[in-house]
């Protein structure tokens, strides 16, 4: 296995990214707390508005109960997605190997290049953050250290505006006393479950039986140990399409035991990831479903097909297939689905394949184009009618330039 | 057991036999032939469970027996004898090979351990020149699906109506029909015969001429060619009804050369996409171009003369699945009958066989 530990890897985090762009682009809302979203969720938020505790994810309703000042902008995707690929464009700059993890984050392995740099990786972090201040109007955080988990720490530390550089040695001492939360992939669910066995910090967490972690918690168990001690496999690896999936995921508020409901769920998810290859001009042919129940066990299934697909139904049947095999019963809190083994092709029509439903999803992929997300939708999805959590469901604003 | 028989003789049946021992199996008595002996004759068979082959050979028989013996260190120790005539003989419970340069002993397997090969007690079902049988697998046989998720469709379908046989494979975007009116049935057949078996059939027919007699009974089928027997197992479940899906209204006529369709697009498909080999075919007045690019390869763009009027038509094709279907069809212009971009095409030869009937379907790419 190749070491992921003993690198020098950069998370480059731009705060509160679509907050920001709404800012710098309207200039009487700065210094103002903003939220961006729609009528029902808050998406995002301005660090004016954070200060208040509002938090994306909040329903806007109860955001401007605790800061009645908060300005609500409706959301543009289109506007964020092509000032990040400016922003992701200067990476390279730095380092060839780059990872594109979201929209508004990036990993860099400057490892191979930080003798082009004094060897002084915070110089090259603040020679980034100057150039994106610069150029842009936002700041970004930047946190440095050995490996991509405790890079993602250091860059929540460092936030907002900051550089922060954690390096090896001090690794113990910072996450001795750290409370699990603050590590990525730890959310409040998992923390509370963890509270509940008695682990509050990650060193606790570290210390605790890796074979109990892993009958509660099956695979995620093992990895949950890692990175309570600091240690992380993953490396910086580019997105190219071969090793790329697209996917979306829901955490289902509550948890839901009625599968008949979750199905809707998971064709939900399946139409989305559908969209999104097709919107892409890729095909698949990798399906792998993500359950994760109350309890916080997580496991994912794959089924490999031989034809390429890039249907939200075709997605769908598979999925089903899948999801039909797991155990039934326990509450479930969050469906994921993706598609891999992509390549950039046209698909192939199969024999006796209603070309009826081809045509018909061509102009239905044209209108939510045209029209924005979910223009036109299954009624069977007003049946989960909550936001799901991607960056395509801000509400939608008719453009009538017809 | 004692017989002697002439190597070459041996070398021929051994050669046919072996192409079908699995290099690797969880059943060891399955690297291993069977030895029969006959008046003046012996049969040599093997069987991977899938198919069996069974093939003969004239030899003097001393004396008759069974043996079960390891194929491969045979064959490769037949291979380098220099001798015309070997002799063979069991002794204490081995297998002795006796030559000018010395002897060879082998253990011997259990008699009954070998797995049954099928036997066919009904007539065949029908009889055809061979190299024609092999002329219509080589049509047909290349088009099956590799999807184990639909077994149904992973191997060619044979069924006789009235007096016409019909030979069919798919592979779910493309299909094949071939007819042959001029075989008289004594029965029913249907069977979907996987291309191994089929291909083993080709193997160890291409030498040979003569008549093939096609036997058929419950779940296997059987070829006999002279001295030579293959039985296979066929694949069970119900092949899709591919009737309706032969398109009836495809109103678009094209006729184009054969050989310079077929070289445009072997052209084309250099520069198209690894993963599906999507050249764009525009069909316009007595025109058609073919155009590839991808950007890391290059592009390409060619016109070719058809007949063809009406209106213009783009359509995506795989190229490479384009070609292996035009490669096939023997006359020297074809007629390709299109409805719209999404739908199925037909294609057929110009000039009709006398022996047989053929036509193809190819299901376009979805253009953006």
């Amino acid at each position: 296995m190749k070491d992921c530990n003993n690198k020098i890897i950069m998370l480059m985090d731009m705060d509160a990214f679509f907050a920001s762009c709404e800012q710098q682009e309207k200039p009487f809302l700065r210094g103002k707390p903003i939220a961006v979203g729609g009528k029902n969720v808050v998406a995002a938020c301005s660090y004016e508005a954070k200060k208040y505790g509002v938090k994306s994810g909040m329903s806007t309703f109860e955001a401007l109960k605790i800061c009645p000042d908060l300005i609500v902008v409706p959301g543009d995707m289109e506007k964020y997605a092509s000032t990040s690929r400016e922003i992701m464009r200067m990476l390279p700059d730095y380092t060839p190997e780059i990872e594109i993890f979201s929209i508004d984050e990036a990993f860099l392995d400057i490892t191979g290049t930080i003798k082009f740099w004094n060897n002084d990786p915070v110089f090259l972090a603040e020679h980034l953050r100057r150039r994106i201040r610069k150029r842009f109007g936002i700041t970004a955080s930047i946190g440095i250290s050995y490996n991509k988990l405790i890079a993602k720490l250091a860059a929540s530390m460092a936030k907002p505006d900051g550089v922060k550089y954690i390096e090896k040695k001090d690794t113990h001492e910072i996450l001795e006393n750290l409370p699990v939360d603050e590590l990525s992939g730890i959310g409040r669910k998992l923390k509370i479950k963890l509270n509940e066995l008695g682990i509050a910090t990650c060193g606790e967490l570290g210390k605790f039986p890796v074979k109990i972690l892993k009958r509660l918690f099956g695979q995620y168990g093992m990895i949950l140990h890692y990175m309570a001690i600091g240690e992380d496999r993953g490396e910086v690896k580019e997105l190219t399409p071969k090793n790329r999936s697209i996917g979306h995921s829901r955490t289902i508020p509550g948890g839901i035991r009625d599968y008949n409901i979750a199905r809707i769920y998971l064709l939900r998810l399946c139409e989305m990831v559908g969209r999104r290859v097709r919107k892409a001009g890729f095909v698949g042919r990798t399906v792998t479903l993500t359950i994760r129940y109350d309890d916080f066990f997580t496991f994912s299934k794959q089924k490999s097909l031989y034809d390429y697909i890039d249907v939200g139904e075709d997605i769908y049947k598979e999925a089903l297939y899948l999801f039909n095999r797991i155990e039934t019963g326990k509450s479930i809190r969050l469906v994921g689905i993706s598609l891999s083994g992509l390549v950039k092709a046209s698909r192939q029509i199969t024999i006796g394949e209603n070309t009826d439903n081809i045509r018909f999803l061509h102009a239905l992929d044209s209108v939510n184009n045209r029209y924005g997300e979910d223009t036109i939708k299954r009624a069977s999805f007003s049946l989960i009618d909550v936001p799901v959590k991607s960056i395509s469901n801000f509400e939608k604003h008719l453009d009538l330039k017809l | 057991m004692k017989f002697k028989v002439e190597k070459d003789e041996l070398l021929k049946v051994l050669q046919k036999v072996t192409g079908i021992v699995p290099q690797r199996t969880s059943f060891e008595i399955l690297t291993s032939i069977f030895i029969h002996t006959l008046e003046n004759k012996i049969e040599i068979s093997s069987t991977d469970l899938d198919m069996a082959i069974t093939s003969s050979c004239n030899a003097n028989v001393i004396q008759k027996g069974d043996v079960v013996i390891n194929a491969r260190r045979f064959h490769m120790f037949i291979k380098e004898v220099f001798d015309n005539e070997i002799e063979i003989e069991i002794i204490d419970k081995e297998f002795v090979i006796k030559t000018s340069n010395g002897n060879c002993k082998m253990p011997i397997s259990e008699v009954g351990k070998f797995p049954q090969i099928p036997e066919f007690k009904k007539p065949p079902i029908f009889k055809m020149e061979s190299s024609k049988f092999i002329d219509y697998i080589d049509r047909t046989s290349f088009i099956v699906s590799k999807d184990e998720m639909k077994p149904s469709i992973t191997g060619v379908y044979f069924y006789i109506e009235d007096t016409e046989l019909f030979i069919i494979a798919t592979d779910g975007h493309r299909l094949v029909e071939l007819r042959e009116n001029k075989i008289s049935p004594t029965g029913d057949f249907n069977a979907i015969i996987p291309p191994k078996s089929l291909n083993h059939l080709k193997r160890i027919t291409e030498e040979s001429s003569g008549e093939i007699e096609v036997y058929f009974e419950s779940n296997s089928v059987g070829f006999r060619i002279n001295n030579d027997f293959i039985s296979s197992k066929i694949i069970s479940g119900e092949f899709p009804k591919y009737k309706e899906i032969i398109p009836k209204d495809n109103d678009k006529l094209v006729l184009v050369k054969k050989d310079e369709f077929l070289s445009g697009i072997r052209r084309s498909s250099i520069f198209s996409s690894p993963s599906n080999h999507e050249v764009k075919f525009i069909f316009s007045d007595n025109m058609v171009n073919l155009i590839a690019n991808t950007p890391e390869i290059g592009s390409t763009e060619e016109k070719i003369e058809i007949e063809y009027t009406g209106e213009t038509l783009p359509i995506g094709f795989n190229a490479r699945e384009f070609s292996e279907v035009l490669q096939r069809i023997s006359s020297e212009q074809i007629i390709l009958k299109l409805k719209n971009e999404l739908s199925a095409a037909l294609i057929v030869p110009e000039t009709k066989s006398e022996d047989f009937n053929i036509l193809y379907i190819m299901m376009p790419l979805r253009l953006e």
